[in-house]
């Protein structure tokens, strides 16, 4: 058993450090894109405090008691910082690496090579989600530290809670995989435009959390995002990290388990997605 | 003079014909981008439908999110070459414009007309559409020339500072990042400046003064010059609170930067030919 | 005509050392390297030269010629081009020239040839007559018409290659640039380009100035020859002139009756560098100095030893030539 993880881990390890050194070359672009996510981070504390304090304005309440679908101002700025961490811990974008392959032509070959596809693609992202989260966290987590100085910020997570926050963020991951991996097969199939990649991004954004926490959303909107796995790449981590499960260690592990069955789902549909594709090339030839 | 302008129909009507050709790949670019932009509007509907923001009701944020798009679309469209200087360079396919019989940046923007901005100004166009009428504005003909003018002013500021970023590329080779990151400030104007603090005012004013693209011409369009909480919190950094005044500054912002980015391009172009590549 | 007087173009780079401690060293004293890419360079080309300026890698070739071009400005010195100084009337210069820069393309990637043409008429002001003659006359020797129609990223290298040298003379410049305008075609179509090269000096006059390592293209269009080799110029003059200062080793073949084996030269009383024979099976090869021994001289020896069925007299191949130069620097004659 052992002799087997270790061969894969020989075999796919090359692609992880391979793109880790790749994404370190850029360190440039990495700078000015923390840059970018420290934009919105500001935008959304300001644009969050101006909401709460519109809201104790309108309800002639003190700010410090305004709640806003059972956030505080204090959980909500937590909210933000946490989205982001886990956004980067879970990071484990296929797409880019499919987008490369199908513009250079790989993918065919790719594609035919049995079952290291996912595997190769699973590796690649690691490597570049390794780097991003590490960028990215200590960032977020010193800007969280800073933060904290001047807002009181309602940090409660129990030992179980961390626990688990650390299994989901890993399921987390894995399934974020899977969709991209997922919509990477579908855009091939169809159209291969610029446009749907960015589609794709700003609606997982908006479904995943990243906008607004799931739980403030819209009757319509909530539908939408059970029926999808976005919710389960970003939110239901931080769901975790906010205590939301502190003294409710069964409705935490009912939780891990809905991601694993959306694991299981998602497997299998991109098994299939994938078989399709090679299918696809092998009759009509790349 | 002419000959430029006839050169420059020349690719705009190529561009178009891609368009047509690529119908598909564009529609969908399109849509998408309409897509995101909503998908901040959801933040809007969701959160401060009732409430408003400060001085500013729901239907009035909208009109700031629009005002934001409809410069920004305009400098995308006409000047999207820039963001390539860099990337030229690096790729040796810079010299090409410096053998050309004509201006090295007159060529570069001309040769690119990038019709995706259009659906910045659709966006813009259609929330606009939805929201001022439910806010029972009446527009002068000065009003409209004023609106055109801001506009004017705020495009060109967002060419300046691309512009200015842009010529960087002549100094160190990868420039697109800064470019992007200098560029992207403007989205902080998506919202009343008031929410945020001096610095970032003061930062939106006299820096990078995206605030004059779509937070001011939103304060002279909805008349806000009356509210205390937007004369004090967000006009502060502005000199005379008057719409003239605005204006005025709007003008002379932008000329200062479009004058500041010609500047630095000249210069770095002729290091370019000092240094080659 | 293209006058360059004690032309120089200095590079300053800051020296980086590795690691960092060697960040923390340049950041305090940043060391500058001066690198003397052109170092006085001084040549006349008349109107309607075509003028080989060959010279390896990193000789300053390029750097000249961007100088020329108005793409580069010199440190010091002198250049004119047509009595305009190219760095100084850049846009003025730019009517008058036209440049092929080998492996990039100056068309526009994604449209149509026909529509890279029409535009580059307006951008260089070529009155619809001129048009319509120009664009004749490169389908005729160019064969343009084939392929007119694709996209520019559709063509392959060797389309690609006549379209730009089509573009580049569209506006009939008294100019012409080409940075390795051969490289990477297949031979038919390095013969096509060559032909269109002599057309266009033939028809219209277009000075030529041509940078290549493919010395076919050099025995093939040149004039003359410059070469140039650490920023300065080596060597100047026409192709038979190098052939006869440098390329004085001539090789004798003599195919005979039946296999040879090497003969004793020693009769002749030449050095072994003057005088040389190889044999393979029938044929026997004697390279020998042509300054020092007359090919008279080898032949009587040959014919009086051998049975001889066939004889030719070989030049030296160019590569050898040029290797010749560069070895022994500029030699008189």
């Amino acid at each position: 058993m052992s002799r087997r993880i270790g061969s894969v881990l020989r075999r796919y390890l090359p692609f992880t450090r391979g793109v880790m050194q790749e994404a370190l070359t850029y360190r440039f672009r990495f700078v000015f894109w923390l840059l970018f996510e420290f934009f919105y981070v500001i935008i959304a504390f300001y644009l969050w405090r101006s909401v709460f304090e519109a809201r104790a304005a309108a309800e002639g309440i003190a700010f410090d008691a305004v709640a806003i679908g059972g956030y505080s101002f204090g959980m909500m700025v937590l909210y933000v910082f946490f989205e982001r961490i886990v956004g980067s811990l879970t990071a484990l974008a296929a797409e880019n690496f499919i987008d490369d392959d199908i513009h250079e032509g790989n993918i065919a070959m790719r594609l035919i090579k049995p079952l290291d596809y996912r595997m190769q693609l699973f590796a690649q992202s690691l490597g570049y989600a390794a780097v991003s989260a590490a960028v990215f966290s200590l960032s977020f987590g010193i800007g969280l530290f800073v933060v904290s100085r001047a807002v009181d910020l309602p940090f409660a997570v129990t030992a179980a809670s961390a626990a688990m926050a650390a299994v989901s963020i890993v399921f987390a991951g894995v399934i974020y995989f899977l969709t991209s991996f997922l919509f990477g097969m579908i855009i091939f199939f169809t159209l291969n435009s610029f446009g749907m990649w960015q589609l794709k991004g700003a609606v997982e954004r908006l479904l995943a959390g990243g906008i607004i926490p799931v739980a403030l959303f819209p009757g319509w909107l909530k539908a939408i995002s059970d029926f999808l796995p976005f919710a389960q790449t970003r939110y239901v981590p931080i769901t975790f990290l906010l205590g939301q499960y502190d003294g409710d260690v069964a409705g935490g592990l009912a939780a891990l388990l809905v991601q694993l069955l959306w694991i299981g789902l998602m497997l299998g549909l991109t098994t299939l997605a994938w078989k399709g594709a090679v299918r696809r090339v092998v009759v009509q030839g790349g | 003079m002419k000959r430029r302008v006839r050169l420059y129909f020349m690719f705009v009507a190529q561009h178009l014909k891609r368009m047509i050709q690529y119908r598909a790949d564009f529609a969908i670019g399109i849509l998408s981008f309409a897509i995101i932009q909503a998908t901040g509007i959801v933040f809007l509907d969701v959160l401060v439908k009732e409430t408003g923001l400060y001085a500013w009701t729901y239907y009035e944020l909208l009109v700031i999110y629009a005002m934001f798009q409809i410069p920004r679309g305009i400098d995308h469209l006409l000047t999207d070459n820039l963001w390539l200087v860099g990337w030229y360079i690096r790729r040796g396919q810079f010299d090409k414009y410096l053998v050309r019989p004509m201006p090295v940046l007159t060529h570069l923007i001309i040769e690119r007309f990038q019709l995706e901005a259009l659906g910045e100004l659709l966006v813009g166009g259609v929330i606009l559409a939805f929201a001022l009428p439910r806010l029972a504005i009446a527009l002068s003909v000065a009003d409209v020339l004023y609106l055109f003018l801001f506009i004017l002013a705020g495009t060109v500021i967002y060419t300046a500072i691309k512009l200015i970023t842009a010529s960087i590329a002549f100094w160190t080779m990868d420039s697109q990042a800064m470019q992007s990151a200098a560029y992207e400030v403007a989205i902080f104007t998506k919202n009343p400046i008031e929410i945020y603090p001096k610095g970032i005012r003061f930062l939106l004013v006299y820096l990078l003064p995206f605030g004059f693209t779509s937070f001011f011409p939103s304060v002279f369009l909805l008349s806000k010059f009356g509210d205390p909480s937007v004369l004090e919190g967000g006009m502060d950094w502005i000199l005379w609170k008057t719409p003239a005044g605005m204006l005025l500054q709007a003008g002379v912002t932008a000329a200062a930067f479009l004058a500041a980015g010609l500047l630095l391009w000249k210069k770095g172009l002729s290091r370019y030919e000092s240094a080659g590549s | 005509m293209i006058i360059v007087k004690d032309l120089r173009k200095e590079f300053v780079k800051y020296e980086r050392k590795p690691g960092l401690s060697g960040m923390l060293k340049t950041f305090f004293k940043a060391k500058n390297v001066v690198t003397k890419a052109v170092d006085g360079v001084s040549f006349t080309i008349r109107d309607g030269e075509i003028v080989g300026y060959i010279g390896p890698n990193g000789a300053g070739k390029s750097t000249t010629i961007k100088m020329l071009c108005g793409i580069l400005t010199p440190t010091s010195g002198e250049v004119t081009v047509n009595g305009v100084v190219p760095h100084k009337e850049r846009i003025r210069n730019a009517f008058q020239i036209g440049v092929v820069f080998g492996q990039r393309t100056q068309l526009w990637w994604d449209l149509p040839l026909n529509e890279s043409f029409t535009i580059l008429k307006e951008i260089y002001n070529v009155s619809d007559a001129d048009f319509k003659e120009r664009m004749a006359f490169f389908n005729e020797i160019l064969d343009i018409n084939s392929f007119v129609k694709s996209p520019v990223r559709t063509l392959s290298l060797g389309q690609r290659m006549r379209a730009d040298i089509a573009a580049a003379l569209l506006h009939n410049p008294k100019v012409l640039f080409l940075d390795e305008p051969t490289i990477g075609l297949d031979v038919v179509a390095k013969q096509k380009m060559r032909d269109a090269i002599r057309h266009m000096r033939q028809t219209f006059g277009t000075t030529v100035i041509l940078t290549t390592h493919d010395l076919d293209d050099i025995e093939e269009l040149c004039d003359r020859i410059i070469m140039i080799d650490a920023g300065r110029i080596m060597y100047e003059g026409s192709l038979d002139e190098i052939k006869d200062v440098y390329g004085y080793m001539k090789t004798v073949k003599f195919e005979c009756a039946e296999d040879v084996a090497v003969p004793d030269l020693s009769a002749l009383q030449m050095p072994a560098a003057d005088l040389s024979a190889t044999a393979d099976y029938r044929t026997l090869s004697i390279a020998f100095n042509k300054h020092r021994i007359a090919v008279s001289d080898i032949t009587d020896f040959v014919l009086k030893r051998y049975r001889v069925l066939d004889m030719s007299v070989l030049e030296p191949p160019i590569e050898t030539l040029v290797a010749n130069i560069y070895e022994k620097g500029v030699k008189s004659a």
